[in-house]
């Protein structure tokens, strides 16, 4: 007989991780999934997606969840328990909705590089972790990255080393002036609160030591957010251009420093890596969806779940769901036990997570596509949730650089190429 | 590069197919739909995006001013009187060309006129219905909307009805007096749920089939809320529920199973030509942007090999799909040699050829989308509209797994899908 939850328990499952996920649960299950139906018409106002945005990360509390406890947070990034335990909470509020799942871990995102340890940069944790803890409103973290014409080529970075980077970061006595613009960043389109920008110090340079990541509150004097794009799905995770004309910041707002900034930039490469998670999470509804529609919908007379070419198919579906959470929470033990596996911002890392969350977002997506299939007209209709999941997981595929730069660091890892 | 690209880019030739089987005026008319396409839909995308009102006015100057809805019907009946089945061919590049500007209007109109290649085909349906419906396509100033209602996935919590290949009729029929009384609930259509002015049903009777026709505007048809659904906005969906619908003699036609064999063939074709020029469009978009972006900081993302092998995928279902589209029609224009219309042979082909296409035509998109990163994703470019629409169009002539079922049955002789009484 099939249990409640009957898929595997992760390896590093602690007491910890089974009264969170039941807290997530409990809000995905009154607060989000009643209402995802909507989010799509949603998406530029928010008046749907803000409050259960804000029920989670504020009264919940999980925005303090990465930031380090003398700074009033709940200090998983001081742990070695980072990925996993981010794993399991992005895996549940995904289920629900993976829009809200992304806007939720790139509100940590800017921050890894300096709340993480080993390399935890005090001063900024102070300056921008009330930010986070001392608030009554969500704090929209962003990593800005993605440029016009660029692409994915910053992502590239063991190739180009910021070669391509055209938003430029100058110094001028104790400050740094940005000018460029930016586009895509998750939480922006109007919400952002805190930005770490990927800059250069030096224009064409493809020298690791001249890339640059400085941190600008949203409201500085020269930032621009420009109208959320529309897009397909995920209507929680807002994107637009962002544009910095001589934006002035102190000079202390670069994370780390020449040649550092760019290795912890490989690191926050690979923890994205654990958006996976968005993926997981929603085929995992699917599953539960279909225990539904397969009992009542009939084919031939039978129940769907009874008919052996449509079991066959459930079969494939939850096969996909197994592997990919089992490829899912290895990766992420992977990168929470640096001590066995090397930094997370080696190649070898950066190769086994774009290879796991490429792996996992192709079988999510088929277990949707699957699933949309054997419920014929209805895997179409909103009512059922399963197309939203299917447009989300595909965006969740093409993001951070999408599935080709994805292929060229796993091989360029595994076959030692020289030029991808 | 292909010789001549930049001249040929955006014509219809640039993909082949076999141009022996459509003669000049089909041409022609394939040629005043490419042009409705160019200017009336893909020109104003941005402006339009998927509005609803924009979607209907551009489906009338279809219907009616370039005649597409007259195309079939006889002379007789008004209409232009192009023979069935040799139309097609002259069918499959007018719906590319639909399918390049707006896979829904394509949708829509496709299951609408191969509701009329069926009537017409079908030799035991009477005269005074065909007449009705030849009226309803040729007559009208605007778009007479006509939705089906065909057998599909049944409930296990609702009256069980009788089963065609598989699926459980929707709709039941009796006689009353010297009409008809026809039941649903809660049926699921095809297309158009929402806002057609006529529903066409295949309906049980106490023995076999029947078709019939219902005004919407009947007592005792209720339409659902209305759905909202993956793709193809321009076809607005609701359940139907029919309670005691009274309808005239004339208004049901008896059939057998080849009525819902032959209306299935027609349907897969022309949404099978859809697919095919939605993935053409998808084609001329990642064209565009691979033409523009750069990879490395400095070639073109099309001279990048890893990219040129995605690129290559593009094209490479699209050539595929065009074919196998081209010759599905040509089968069913030539029933002496490949099967009658209505027959397993036409119906087994049609299924497989559909699935085939749909299934490439999405692996091509969603190679360009994978291309396309963000963009791909993002309503500006378009890219993500056809995405979502043939997605909807696959699920909606209902998967893979019972075209599966009746592939084993006619080649195997697997006893899969059978039709049973209720």
């Amino acid at each position: 007989m099939r249990k409640e939850s009957p898929f595997s328990k992760n390896m590093t499952s602690s007491p910890a991780e089974t009264y969170i996920r039941r807290i997530i649960r409990d809000w995905a299950d009154t607060v989000v999934i009643p209402m995802r139906r909507h989010y799509d018409e949603d998406w530029h106002e928010h008046r749907l997606i803000e409050p259960a945005f804000k029920a989670l990360m504020v009264d919940l509390g999980f925005q303090k969840a990465m930031i380090p406890a003398e700074f009033g947070g709940w200090n998983f990034g001081n742990t070695d328990y980072l990925a996993t335990a981010s794993a399991w909470m992005f895996e549940e509020v995904a289920r629900a909705d993976s829009g809200i799942a992304l806007a939720f871990g790139v509100c940590y995102w800017p921050m890894i590089m300096v709340a993480v340890k080993p390399h935890i940069n005090r001063r900024l944790c102070a300056e921008f972790a009330p930010m986070f803890v001392d608030t009554d409103k969500p704090a929209y973290g962003v990593v800005a990255m993605t440029e016009p014409q660029g692409g994915s080529d910053i992502e590239n970075l063991d190739l180009l080393h910021g070669q391509t980077i055209k938003i430029t970061a100058r110094l001028n006595g104790d400050e740094w002036v940005i000018n460029g613009h930016k586009l895509w960043p998750t939480n922006t389109g109007g919400l952002a609160d805190l930005f770490g920008v990927v800059c250069t110090t030096k224009p064409g340079s493809d020298d690791d030591e001249d890339v640059a990541y400085i941190y600008v509150p949203a409201d500085t004097p020269g930032v621009t957010q420009g109208n959320a794009y529309e897009k397909a799905g995920m209507a929680a995770d807002k994107n637009g251009d962002v544009w910095f004309e001589d934006v002035r910041v102190p000079s202390w707002y670069r994370a780390h420093g020449p040649g550092l900034d760019a290795r912890y930039l490989k690191e926050v490469l690979t923890l994205g890596m654990m958006s996976a998670t968005f993926s997981v999470g929603p085929v995992m509804n699917v599953y539960e969806i279909l225990c539904d529609f397969c009992s009542q919908k009939t084919l031939n007379g039978k129940p769907l779940m009874e008919h052996d070419a449509i079991a066959a198919e459930l079969s494939e579906i939850v096969t996909g769901i197994e592997v990919s959470r089992a490829a899912t929470y290895r990766l992420a033990m992977m990168l929470d036990r640096q001590d066995k596996y090397g930094p997370r911002w080696s190649p070898e890392i950066l190769a086994m997570a774009r290879s796991t969350k490429m792996f996992v977002a192709d079988r999510c997506l088929e277990g949707c596509e699957k699933a949309m299939e054997i419920m014929g007209a209805y895997g179409a209709d909103r009512n059922w949730d399963v197309e939203k999941h299917w447009r989300d997981i595909k965006m969740g595929q093409l993001y951070e650089g999408g599935k080709q730069l994805a292929q060229m660091d796993t091989a360029r890892y595994y076959f030692d190429c020289k030029t991808l | 590069m292909k010789e001549g690209q930049s001249d040929t880019i955006y014509s219809n030739s640039f993909f082949s197919y076999p141009k022996e089987w459509l003669d000049a005026e089909s041409e022609d008319i394939a040629e005043s739909v490419r042009k409705w396409a160019d200017n009336e839909v893909i020109a104003k995308r941005l402006q339009f995006r998927e509005d609803l009102e924009h979607q209907m006015k551009t489906l009338a100057i279809l219907a009616n001013n370039i005649g597409l809805y007259k195309l079939i019907w006889p002379e007789d009946m008004g209409g232009v009187g192009f023979p069935l089945p040799d139309v097609s061919s002259t069918l499959v590049r007018a719906y590319e060309e639909i399918g390049r500007a707006d896979p829904g209007i394509g949708y829509i109109s496709a299951a609408n006129i191969a509701l009329a290649a069926t009537l017409l085909e079908d030799q035991g349906i009477g005269g005074e219905m065909k007449k009705k419906m030849a009226a309803a396509f040729c007559d009208s100033e605007d778009v007479t909307l006509f939705s089906l209602i065909l057998p599909g996935l049944g409930d296990i919590n609702a009256k069980s009805h009788r089963i065609v290949s598989g699926r459980e009729v929707q709709a039941e029929l009796r006689s009353e007096g010297d009409g008809w009384i026809v039941n649903a609930e809660r049926a699921r259509p095809f297309n158009s749920g929402y806002n057609a002015s006529m529903y066409g049903v295949l309906a049980s009777l106490p023995e076999g089939l029947g078709f019939a026709v219902v005004e919407a505007d009947k007592k005792g048809v209720e339409r659902g809320e209305l759905l909202k659904t993956t793709g193809l906005s321009a076809s607005l969906n609701a359940d139907v529920r029919f309670r005691d619908v009274r309808l005239s003699e004339d208004a049901v036609a008896f059939v057998d199973e080849s009525f819902y064999k032959r209306l299935f063939a027609w349907i897969r074709l022309l949404m099978g030509s859809v697919a095919v020029g939605s993935a053409i469009d998808v084609y001329r978009i990642v064209k565009d942007w691979a033409d523009n972006r750069v990879i490395k900081g400095k070639g073109l993302l099309r001279d990048n090999p890893m990219d040129a092998a995605v690129l290559a995928q593009v094209a490479m279902d699209i050539v595929d799909s065009r074919l196998l589209i081209h010759n599905l029609a040509r089968a069913m224009a030539k029933p002496e040699a490949f099967g009658i219309g209505g027959g397993d042979d036409i119906f087994i082909l049609s299924g497989v050829i559909s699935v085939r296409v749909l299934d490439n035509c999405m692996h091509a998109i969603n190679r360009a989308m994978e291309m396309m990163g963000s963009a791909g994703y993002s309503k500006e470019w378009h890219v993500e509209k056809h995405w979502r629409d043939l997605k909807t169009m696959q699920v909606y002539l209902g998967g893979r797994t019972p075209v599966e079922m009746e592939v084993a049955r006619y080649y195997y002789g697997s006893d899969v899908l059978e039709t049973k009484e209720e």
